[in-house]
C-alpha cells in the first residue's frame, strides 16, 4: 500500500457518488450542474489538504516546482555571482536615472524572503528573471548559469521525487521555453505605470530580486504589486473581517471565529428550511430554541458590526458561552488526536492478557498529513 | 434497489475525503444551491461509495505494530509504544495508540505517528 493508491480510489469514490446523487437531485428538481460544483468543491478541498497526489490535480508542473526550487539557487550556486555582479552595476546605473527605485512597489517584502526558505513563494524573481533574458547585456551572462540551473534542479527533483519526477525532468526543456512567454505577460499586466521604459522596469525587478534588497518598512501593505499567485504566507494581514468590540476596539477575526460564524449562520438556515429540529441529534434540538435567538444576536454573529447594545450583549454573552464551550467539548473529542486517525472495520480483535491481536479491513489511514487506504490490516500491540 | 435500503457506516465521514465532501456541502447549503435534506442524501450515497470502493477497489495490505518493551531490541522508553486506550462500544472498537509504526506490504513503506486513533466497525453486517 502506498499514498500513491489514495488518488485513485477517492477520485473513484467521487466519481461513484456523484453519479448515485444524480437521481437524488432529480428527485429533488436540483439543477445538475450543482454537481459539477459539488465535484470541483469536494476536489479542491481534498488537495488544499495535500493529502496525496491526486488525478485531477494538474500533473506536477515543471513551472510550479522550479518556482518552489529556483529561489535556491542563488544562494548555492557560484556561477550566478558573476550574473549578480553584473546586475548589480546596472541597477546602480539605474537608479541614478530613477532616483526613487528603491521605493516603487514592487513588494521587496516578498523578494526578501527568497532567500530564506525554498517553500515560500517567489515569483518575482523567479518569474521575472527570463524577462530579463531578452534585454541584450544580460543575455549572454544568463544562458549559461541556465543550463547549470536545469542540470541542478533535474538531480534536486530525482533526489525529492523520485521517480514521479520523471516526467518533470523530461518537461523541463520545454517548460524553460514555456517559462520565458509566460512571464513577460506578468511583467506587463502589472499596472506600476512608473518607468517609462517597460524593459528597464523589468530588469530592475530582477535585480532586485537577485540581491534580495532589504524588506522597508515602509513598504506598507496598500502598496504590494496585484499577487497573480495566491497569498504569499508572509502577509501581515491574513484576517478578512474585524469585529468591532463594545469598546469600540476592532480585533481581528481568525479563521476559527470566521468558521464559527459560518456555522452559525449554515445551521440557522438548515433550521429554517427544515422547519424545527427534525435532522437534529435530540439534545441539540431541545437546546435549539435558546441558540438559535443568540446566533442572531450574541457577540459573535455577523450582524454585529454596527457597536451593537452593550447590556443586552452581556446578558448573552453568558449563555453563548455556555452553548459554545459544550460544543467546543463534542469537537475537541474528535480533534485530540491531531487528526491521526484509522477509521476501518474489524474482522478480528484478540487479546491474550495484555497483548492485543486485531485483523482489520477496509480502512483509511491518515496520519502525518498523508493519507493511506488499506484492504486489510493486522496490528499487535501491548496494553 | 436493495442495497439502496441496506445502511452503511456513517464512520467514513470523519476521514479526510468525508470531511472534504461535507465541507463542499457545506458551501453549497450556505449559498441556498442545494437544501439540508439532499444534503445528507448525498452523504449517504458516499458511505455506500467508500464502502464499497475500499471493499472492491483497494488490494494493498497494511501492518502495524507497536514496539514492545519485550521485542529483540531494546528501546529507550520513550519510543515504545502501546495501547494507551481501548473501548468497545455498541460492537465499535476504539484504540488509541502510542508510537505505531505502519509498514505498507507493497513498496516496503515505513510510517510512523506517535499517536493514532482507530475507530473500527464490525465487518460482519455488510461484510458478505
Amino acid at each position: 500500500m502506498s499514498n500513491s493508491a489514495v488518488g485513485n480510489v477517492y477520485q473513484q469514490i467521487i466519481l461513484d457518488v456523484i453519479e448515485a446523487s444524480r437521481v437524488d437531485l432529480e428527485e429533488n428538481g436540483v439543477d445538475e450542474s450543482i454537481l459539477d460544483e459539488l465535484k470541483q468543491g469536494w476536489q479542491r478541498k481534498l488537495t488544499a489538504q495535500q493529502l496525496a497526489i491526486f488525478p485531477w490535480d494538474p500533473k506536477p508542473d515543471p513551472l510550479l516546482l522550479l518556482r518552489h526550487l529556483r529561489p535556491l539557487q542563488p544562494t548555492m550556486e557560484g556561477t550566478q555571482q558573476q550574473q549578480h555582479q553584473q546586475q548589480q552595476h546596472q541597477q546602480q546605473q539605474q537608479q541614478q536615472q530613477q532616483p526613487s527605485a528603491n521605493n516603487m512597489p514592487y513588494s521587496p517584502a516578498v523578494n526578501n524572503s527568497v532567500a530564506g526558505d525554498a517553500h515560500i513563494k517567489a515569483e518575482p524573481g523567479v518569474k521575472i528573471e527570463p524577462g530579463t533574458e531578452q534585454t541584450g547585456t544580460n543575455h549572454q551572462a544568463q544562458t549559461a548559469p541556465n543550463e547549470l540551473v536545469q542540470q541542478r534542479l533535474a538531480n534536486n527533483l530525482r533526489n525529492q521525487f523520485g521517480d514521479r519526477a520523471a516526467d518533470t525532468i523530461k518537461n523541463l526543456q520545454a517548460g524553460e521555453a514555456r517559462q520565458g512567454v509566460a512571464p513577460q505577460h506578468t511583467g506587463q499586466q502589472r499596472p506600476m505605470g512608473q518607468p517609462a521604459n517597460q524593459a528597464q522596469y523589468r530588469q530592475q525587478i530582477a535585480t532586485t530580486a537577485a540581491q534580495q534588497v532589504q524588506a522597508t518598512a515602509q513598504n506598507g501593505q496598500g502598496q504590494y504589486p496585484p499577487q497573480m499567485d495566491g497569498t504569499a504566507e508572509e502577509q501581515p494581514y491574513s484576517g478578512v473581517l474585524m469585529q468591532r468590540g463594545a469598546d469600540g476596539e476592532t480585533t481581528e477575526l481568525g479563521r476559527v471565529e470566521i468558521d464559527r460564524m459560518l456555522h452559525a449562520a449554515i445551521e440557522a438556515k438548515a433550521k429554517s428550511m427544515e422547519g424545527g429540529g427534525l435532522m437534529l441529534p435530540l439534545k441539540r434540538a431541545t437546546k435549539k430554541h435558546a441558540s438559535s435567538q443568540q446566533i442572531s444576536s450574541a457577540g459573535s454573529g455577523p450582524s454585529r458590526f454596527d457597536g451593537g447594545d452593550d447590556e443586552e450583549d452581556d446578558d448573552e454573552a453568558i449563555n453563548s458561552d455556555l452553548d459554545d464551550s459544550d460544543d467546543n467539548g463534542d469537537e475537541e473529542d474528535d480533534d485530540e488526536d491531531g487528526g491521526q486517525i484509522m477509521l476501518c472495520m474489524y474482522d478480528k480483535v484478540q487479546r491474550v492478557k495484555n497483548k492485543w491481536k486485531c485483523v482489520l479491513k477496509d480502512g483509511v489511514l491518515s496520519v502525518n498529513g498523508k493519507d493511506y487506504v488499506f484492504h486489510k490490516a493486522t496490528g499487535e500491540y501491548e496494553w | 434497489m436493495a442495497t439502496d435500503k441496506q445502511s452503511f457506516y456513517e464512520l467514513y465521514r470523519q476521514s479526510s475525503v468525508g470531511a472534504a465532501l461535507t465541507d463542499a456541502l457545506d458551501d453549497l447549503i450556505m449559498e441556498t444551491r442545494i437544501d439540508p435534506q439532499l444534503a445528507m442524501k448525498i452523504l449517504a450515497n458516499f458511505d455506500r461509495a467508500i464502502a464499497e470502493v475500499l471493499q472492491n477497489q483497494v488490494r494493498a495490505r497494511l501492518s502495524f505494530k507497536v514496539p514492545s518493551p519485550a521485542g529483540d531490541a531494546p528501546l529507550p522508553p520513550t519510543m515504545l509504544g502501546s495501547l494507551d486506550t481501548y473501548r468497545f462500544c455498541d460492537e465499535v472498537w476504539t484504540f488509541q495508540l502510542k508510537n505505531v509504526t505502519f509498514k505498507m506490504d507493497s513498496g516496503g513503506q515505513v510510517v510512523s505517528a506517535d499517536k493514532v486513533k482507530i475507530v473500527s466497525c464490525t465487518a460482519k453486517p455488510t461484510g458478505t
